[in-house]
């Protein structure tokens, strides 16, 4: 995802805003004249600074440039040209592992995902389906076995 | 220099089999990690860090120190080979590399690169183990005026030093220290930025953070460009020995050698600038002092061998400031940083005075893991052409596996695997949009100590700014960080009647 410098530095505008208007709300104590908030609104005045040059070099930019300057919003070009799949296929597995392992476990929403990521990838299908075993198998022999992390075992609690 | 008691301590600590099992297995992925292009050294230390937290202090250090530098050397083998750099901290010679293997003297030039890279890191461990302690004894006098000072100065480093646009840099690095006041404030403990999350009470978790900015936004750039990519170039290996002639390349150029790592060390010293900024500078006064700076970019040896013993020597450079104040070289030592608090080895000056003997294990880890650097290196150079055809269709989910595993582990929940998607999408969303993101974890790793040093300082002196400025130190460094504030500023508004310049892509 492409954005205008005037975009980006209207979305720091915002961002410094609203971080001053939370900070605005944090409880103050009697007699502690610097408290939780000091430093945040500090940063969220940095952020609205950086935003508005952003905004002001980007839009002095355009002036000079006449019509050169791009579009304030664009795809990333290799986006564009077909790789959306393949970074859906990437959000979706790790969305995956975590809305799903908590109930299925790691190993089937592992084998599954990578799986469908390998294919994605033109891959063929039979070591698309080699390759999400064993980097799944190794992942659990490793974190789990040998480094004890509870990895969500999910239905298969009990069998494994 | 420490007693005869703290070092062969510090030898019993390192020579156990756990510790140099450990610091070969890390380097051997370290090796790999580097020499595969698009994941980079700090992606192989970020991958390791989750394994590391199970481990001891020592071979928990081992890992990184290992891994991260022969990822330093690694990088410069596909350069030579597909001039393609393996991390950025090869890119400033890849031509150069590159061309030398074209007229058949690949040899020459990895051989090069590896005797030099061992030469420089060990230059770069040699200040190291001067410089730390001194600075450690100087610094015990620090108050929070003079520590606020060195962070501000760090901090400031990282926007105007170490990036080509010091606002981009400026918000990334807002971005890092507004992240870390997440959680409970450190002073009165109120909530801060939470939305009643509980998850959030503790802060944002920073090994996962990490993870995401580093390796899961690097395999999403990844399998965005798979599509539709050319057939590997043809890779033109040249057989024989790797060191032939490399002694001679060295006896015409010990300048360049000592050049380069100076530079290198004292580039890694500064925070936010590591190894690839050092090849880039070092390669830059190597031309300008050479006597045929033509020959630069035509595959010619020089500019090489100061570079790459730049970018190795900036690793030890980098873990001065690191061990000695707890402000972090460049991304790898923001790693080192949080693995040390997480081991309870708060780094500062009084980690030199009571646990001597793991400091100075660190300084011997330097040392072995950079002389394994040559064998090592050696069977990567050998085993390069079968590893390079490993394709990026396959690599990077098994990445994404190890991310997403790794960020679990951290919190013992998805949790982690949600700070790790909410930063891999940031970064991935920043860096297209040319803003590095080497600044926000500077800012996460230092915010804390930032803070709490402001605060404490903000409380003693009343409010009053100017007793920020009344200790010695604290007023030179204070000044130090004002002039560079003026003259950065300065600069950029004279830049203005100019045109501007395209913002360059950092990758970290």
């Amino acid at each position: 995802m492409k954005l205008s410098d005037a975009l980006l530095g209207g979305f720091f505008v915002l961002l410094g805003i609203a971080v001053l208007w939370l900070a605005s709300q944090f409880p103050s104590f009697q007699g502690q004249p610097y408290g939780a908030a000091l430093l945040p609104s500090i940063l969220a005045v940095g952020f609205i600074l950086c935003g508005a040059i952003m905004m002001l070099r980007e839009l002095r930019l355009r002036r000079s440039a006449a019509g050169g300057a791009g579009p304030a919003f664009a795809l990333v070009p290799d986006l564009r040209e077909g790789g959306a799949p393949a970074l859906f296929a990437v959000l979706g597995n790790i969305l995956a592992q975590i809305w799903l392992s908590p109930m299925l476990g790691f190993l089937p929403v592992s084998v599954i995902g990578l799986s469908v990521l390998f294919l994605v990838l033109r891959l063929s299908a039979i070591k698309a389906l080699l390759l999400a075993l064993a980097t799944t198998v190794v992942c659990w022999w490793l974190f789990v076995d040998l480094l004890r992390v509870p990895l969500p075992r999910g239905f298969l609690d009990g069998v494994l | 220099m420490p007693g005869l008691d703290i070092l062969s301590q510090a030898f019993l600590l390192v020579m156990s089999p756990e510790v140099l099992l450990t610091a070969l297995l890390a380097g051997a992925f370290g090796m790999f990690v580097g020499a595969m292009p698009g994941l980079t050294a700090t992606m192989a230390t970020a991958l390791l860090v989750p394994l590391t937290f199970f481990m001891d202090p020592i071979p928990a250090l081992a890992a990184i120190v290992s891994a991260s530098s022969m990822a330093i050397f690694a990088g410069d083998i596909p350069g030579a080979l597909l001039r393609i750099p393996g991390t950025p901290a090869s890119a400033a010679y890849v031509e150069d590399s590159y061309r030398l293997t074209m007229r058949g003297k690949m040899n020459e030039a990895l051989g090069t690169n590896l005797i030099v890279s061992c030469i420089g890191g060990l230059i770069g461990i040699a200040v190291l183990v001067v410089a730390a302690p001194m600075l450690a004894e100087f610094a015990l006098r620090f108050t929070s005026y003079e520590y606020f000072w060195l962070a501000t100065l760090g901090l400031s480093c990282a926007i105007f030093v170490a990036s080509s646009d010091p606002l981009k840099a400026a918000v990334a690095l807002l971005l890092g220290l507004t992240l870390a006041t997440v959680g409970l404030d450190p002073t009165t403990g109120v909530p801060r930025f939470t939305f009643g999350m509980t998850d959030l009470l503790a802060g944002i978790e920073f090994i996962p953070a990490m993870i995401g900015l580093f390796a899961l936004a690097e395999v999403m750039r990844g399998v965005i460009r798979l599509h539709g990519r050319a057939a590997p170039t043809e890779m033109r290996v040249t057989p024989g020995p790797l060191f032939k002639g490399v002694g001679g390349i060295i006896r015409r150029h010990p300048t360049n050698v000592m050049r380069g790592s100076l530079m290198g060390v004292l580039i890694g010293a500064l925070p936010g600038a590591g190894a690839d900024i050092a090849a880039w500078m070092s390669y830059a006064v190597s031309k300008k002092f050479s006597k045929t700076p033509e020959k630069y970019g035509t595959g010619h040896v020089e500019g090489l061998v100061d570079a790459s013993a730049g970018n190795n020597a900036a690793i030890g450079g980098s873990w001065i400031p690191a061990l000695v104040f707890g402000i972090p070289g460049d991304s790898v030592t923001a790693i080192v940083i949080g693995v040390l608090y997480m081991k309870g080895m708060n780094p500062g000056p009084t980690v030199f005075l009571q646990n001597p003997q793991l400091i100075y294990a660190v300084f011997m880890i330097f040392v072995l893991t950079t002389l394994m650097m040559v064998p090592l290196g050696w069977g990567a150079v050998k085993v390069a052409k079968q590893t390079l055809r490993v394709p990026s269709r396959v690599l990077l989910p098994i990445v994404m596996s190890l991310c997403i595993v790794g960020a679990f582990a951290m919190t013992n929940s998805v949790f982690g695997i949600v700070i790790m998607l909410g930063m891999g999408i940031t970064g991935w969303i920043l860096e297209e949009n040319g803003v590095p993101v080497a600044p926000i974890i500077l800012g996460l790793v230092l915010g804390p100590m930032f803070e709490r040093m402001f605060m404490t300082s903000m409380i003693k002196s009343n409010g009053d700014l100017l007793a920020f400025f009344e200790r010695p130190i604290a007023a030179t460094l204070g000044v130090c960080v004002l002039l560079l504030w003026a003259v950065s500023i300065y600069k950029a508004v004279r830049q203005r009647r100019k045109p501007a310049t395209p913002p360059v892509n950092q990758t970290h």
